[in-house]
């Protein structure tokens, strides 16, 4: 094949242009991987198991003064009936302010009282 | 004017192209193409007598173009579309099948696809008429429907799944440029009643061929071995449901797919057969003609319809009228024609893939061949040669063919499928001669087959295509492993489309001029620069960026850094069914399309389906630097399987292998450490998904993200520990925002956290736990559930990160 001079000079720039080209995208290519390190303990722990049960039960307990009545009779001890009758107390005298408060429904005595205190919350 | 008939038809195509870009580019783009479009033309038409008669006979063709593509989607009153939403509702409905239905899917997702041409919907309490085609999937089916029942039929209707991921496939779409406007997902539980069959002449020898096709199906997985049955079912029947990821993957990588799908080739073929037949028995030439149109028409049928098997049909048939008629058979004007008839009655077809790949390997052969043939200085053979130097022509002219048809598909091909084949130039000249051989016996095969007292013919025949077919795989997949056999690319643009297009058109004129093989020479440097600069031109984003992608219940999330690191956290599902891979499907197609070809770390949160199940694919198909999981697997099942097969991968491709516990922490990103807050040796739960690998991914700019993958309350618990430590910008829910078990635990961690943004793998908001629900909305956290909104894409700016959704929801 005989080329012009102008034909030369293209294929000239057009071959360069194209290794420079694929030397970008073999560099890509080639690029090393980020060198993975682990570090060990490198996170605090900042409370315990203990601390956290407690917090948990903390929130398990139920608000005895807007719970529902089906909720309340999850409570250990405390059946349909009690529960209703808590329930009706509120509405007739207003919410429990303390724990003497519960005292007050009829079915709740000091020993009741002993029982649940631990998972209400006021 | 040589072809007059190509001057109407082109203006109608660029009409067609004008309306479609202006409708989803833009109307500035639509503007462009069409001035483009114009001004090639008036250069075109310069060189020609009676410029203003064709000009404007131009003009009023791509008007119609225009015109005819937007009436095609203009609703029709009461079409079926109105009555669909992107949300799955309960629909009965009453229609005629229109197709043969084909089985597709394995084990639960086996199913019956076929499209049904709707009358009557009943949704709700509205019962109305209606119109149009749905593609119905039956799941179960206590009945097979056959073409041309009609049914009542119940299930779920909705649109068809669009886009949900960058660089995903937009099922959508496709469905909508074949005309179907819905999915119906129904099962053999769902209602179901045959009232009727459509009558009809032509449904008559439709069902025919339909039995022609289960009886011949019979046969060859009679008599074939499993692999080779496979390959014949697909490449005579046009029945693809037997062949394995790995067969098509080669097939792609080696540019052969047009060998695998029933084709132009095949009826192409299928014609020379049919007329070597009847030359053999001294068949009139012109009886001849007709007897083979009706041949490929059939075998048209015969091998499902497929859109590009009646393409390619329409083509030969318009050749062989033309022939037939006594007039010079002009490819051209038959192509320009059958492309005409296509774009008029389904002007949405022309930007579905298998339309531009069947025209452009057509347009290749016809254009480019007499390019490389000149450039191989190759002239035509000649009478009394030596039977070698013939065998040399022959074998210069195929490889000159293959040649030009890879450099004329060679955008087009990267568009749609992503990648560039050199290697088929090879593969193409030991494919086709397999072809033709496998079509011819496997005809015999079925014929010999179906009559009982040629079986040891058959016996013999078959054993001959267990032989040929399986070395012919073998040798592909040889191939494959060939350096720079396949290169994989992202998608080119329209523009860079359509310039090399130009760039070929100018140099194919040129050479007709001036006959230099210069020209030939620079152009191709020249189109090698236009692809290899686009593929350099990638960067990486400007900022850290992290996409949770929508893969359903399943987890896939990606790190991209502003150093061209790249991290990969669980592979989604898949591996189990083809098509259904979300390695192969959207994390691979996602990949390429960004010019990422090495990943640097891919961490494995557990060993559950839905987050190893496309790792297979990626760990195979890109080069990865280190693997990083828990070192957990379930003691049963096939997810230890799919476990296995990526050890052994990671141990074949020497991919470094780090496992993590509770404390360490993932350093060497320049742009990211990452803490493993889970598992805990010492833990002993039972559940795999408490013992997951959960990350809190820290960046140098202070911004935080935490991944939970599927741990729950019991792990929640322990990490419950780390106290302010938890807390981060966003949050991917642990256990796709499913059951968690013990909900205080979950609400003191989400108490903790105060996490502003979650990001939840799921279908929906229906799906998720109604109490989590409660707690989300009480923390007043911003809830993105990937299959609502898409994939879920973050990236780090300035003031922290700034959420995208890939889909913008409609109501």
């Amino acid at each position: 094949m005989r080329f012009t001079i102008q034909e030369k000079i293209a294929l000239i720039i057009l071959a360069i242009l194209l290794c420079i080209g694929s030397a970008v995208l073999y560099s890509k290519e080639a690029r090393p991987y980020c060198r993975i390190i682990i570090e060990e303990n490198g996170i605090r722990e900042e409370f315990t198991l203990k601390e956290i049960e407690a917090r948990l039960k903390e929130r398990r307990k139920i608000d005895i003064n807007t719970a529902a009545c089906k909720e309340i009779t999850a409570i250990d001890g405390i059946g349909e009936v009690l529960a209703g009758r808590i329930v009706r107390y509120r509405d007739t005298h207003g919410a429990f302010y303390s724990e003497k408060d519960l005292l007050k429904v009829e079915g709740i005595g000091q020993k009741k009282f002993e029982k649940i205190r631990e998972y209400v919350r006021f | 004017m040589k072809r007059p008939l190509l001057v109407p038809i082109a203006g109608f195509l660029i009409g067609i192209i004008a309306a479609e870009s202006s409708g989803s580019l833009g109307l500035m783009e639509g503007i462009w193409i069409t001035i483009l479009g114009a001004a090639a033309f008036l250069i075109f038409l310069f060189i020609r007598k009676n410029k203003t008669f064709y000009f404007f006979l131009c003009l009023l063709f791509f008007l119609l173009g225009v015109f005819r593509y937007s009436s095609s989607f203009t609703l029709e009153e009461n079409g079926i579309s109105n009555f669909v939403t992107e949300a799955q509702k309960e629909a009965l409905l009453f229609g005629t099948v229109a197709k043969e239905p084909e089985r597709k899917g394995i084990s639960y997702l086996s199913r019956l696809v076929f499209p049904l041409e709707v009358e009557r919907v009943l949704m709700g309490d509205r019962e109305e008429p209606t119109g149009g085609l749905i593609q119905v999937n039956l799941y179960k089916p206590q009945e097979e429907p056959r073409i041309g029942d009609r049914l009542i039929i119940g299930g779920k209707l909705s649109l068809a799944e669009g886009s949900n991921n960058p660089a995903g496939f937009d099922y959508r779409k496709y469905l909508r440029r074949k005309g179907i406007n819905a999915v119906l997902s129904s099962s053999g539980k769902d209602y179901y009643l045959k009232v009727g069959e459509k009558k009809g002449g032509a449904l008559r020898i439709r069902r025919f061929l339909s039995v022609l096709r289960n009886n011949s199906d019979q046969a060859i997985k009679k008599y074939l071995s499993p692999g080779a049955s496979a390959f014949t079912r697909s490449v005579i029947l046009g029945l693809r449901s037997d062949i394995s990821d790995e067969v098509n993957d080669t097939f792609v990588k080696t540019g052969t797919m047009h060998i695998l799908a029933v084709s132009g080739l095949h009826i192409g073929l299928v014609a020379l057969i049919i007329m070597g037949v009847l030359r053999f028995v001294r068949c009139p030439r012109s009886f001849g003609h007709f007897l083979v149109i009706i041949g490929i028409f059939a075998f048209s049928i015969f091998t499902g319809s497929r859109p590009s098997s009646m393409r390619a049909a329409i083509m030969g048939a318009f050749l062989l009228i033309s022939m037939l008629l006594g007039r010079k058979s002009d490819i051209v004007s038959a192509l320009s024609l059958s492309a005409f008839l296509i774009m008029f009655f389904y002007p949405a077809q022309i930007f579905d893939g298998g339309f531009v790949l069947s025209y452009m390997a057509v347009l290749s052969i016809i254009y480019i061949v007499p390019l490389t043939d000149t450039f191989f200085g190759l002239k035509p053979p000649v009478f009394g040669e030596r039977k070698t130097l013939r065998a040399k022509k022959y074998l210069a002219k195929s490889i000159s063919l293959s040649l030009a048809v890879w450099i004329g598909m060679m955008p087009v091909i990267a568009s749609y499928f992503r990648i560039v084949t050199p290697s088929v130039v090879l593969s193409n000249l030991l494919a086709v001669p397999v072809l033709f051989i496998v079509v011819i016996l496997g005809f015999c095969l079925i014929v010999t087959g179906s009559v009982g007292f040629l079986a040891p013919l058959a016996g013999f025949i078959a054993d001959i295509l267990d032989l040929v077919i399986p070395f012919f795989i073998k040798a592909m997949q040889l191939v494959t492993k060939i350096p720079f056999s396949h290169i994989r690319v992202s998608a080119p643009s329209v523009g860079l489309v359509v310039f090399f297009y130009v760039v070929l058109i100018i140099s194919f004129l040129y050479f007709h001029k001036n006959n230099k093989k210069s020209v030939l020479l620079i152009s191709a440097l020249f189109v090698f620069n236009l692809f290899v600069w686009n593929e350099a031109a990638h960067r990486p984003p400007d900022s850290t960026r992290i996409t949770f992608f929508d893969t359903g219940k399943a987890d896939a999330s990606l790190m991209e850094f502003p150093d061209g690191s790249v991290m990969l956290i669980d592979g989604a599902s898949g591996g189990m069914v083809k098509g259904m891979d979300a390695g192969y499907c959207i994390l691979a197609p996602y990949l390429w399309q960004k010019g990422i070809r090495r990943i640097d770390c891919v961490l494995l949160t557990h060993a559950h389906e839905d987050h190893i199940g496309g790792l297979a694919y990626i760990l195979k198909n890109f080069d990865v630097g280190t693997f990083i999981d828990g070192g957990e697997v379930e003691e049963d099942g096939f997810e230890k399987r799919l476990y296995k097969e990526i050890q052994r991968c990671v141990k074949k491709r020497n991919i470094r292998y780090v496992r993590v516990k509770r404390g360490d922490v993932i350093k060497g990103f320049p742009h990211m450490d990452l803490f493993v807050l889970n598992p805990d040796n010492k833990s002993g739960f039972k559940d795999l998904n408490n013992r997951s690998v959960v990350l809190k991914a820290v960046t140098k700019g202070g911004n935080s993200l935490l991944f939970c993958a599927d741990a729950e309350a019991e792990a929640i618990k322990e990490m419950l520990k780390f106290g302010s430590f938890l807390q981060a910008d966003i949050l991917k829910a642990p256990h796709h925002g499913a059951g968690l078990g013990d909900m205080y635990v979950i609400e003191e961690f989400l108490s903790q956290g105060k996490y502003p943004f979650c990001v939840v793998t799921n279908y929906d908001a229906l799906h998720l736990n109604k109490e989590l629900v409660k707690i989300f909305d009480r923390e007043k956290a911003d809830m993105y559930v990937t299959g609502e909104k898409g994939a879920i894409i973050a990236q780090e700016e300035d003031d922290g990160f700034k959420i995208f959704s890939y889909k913008k929801t409609k109501s």
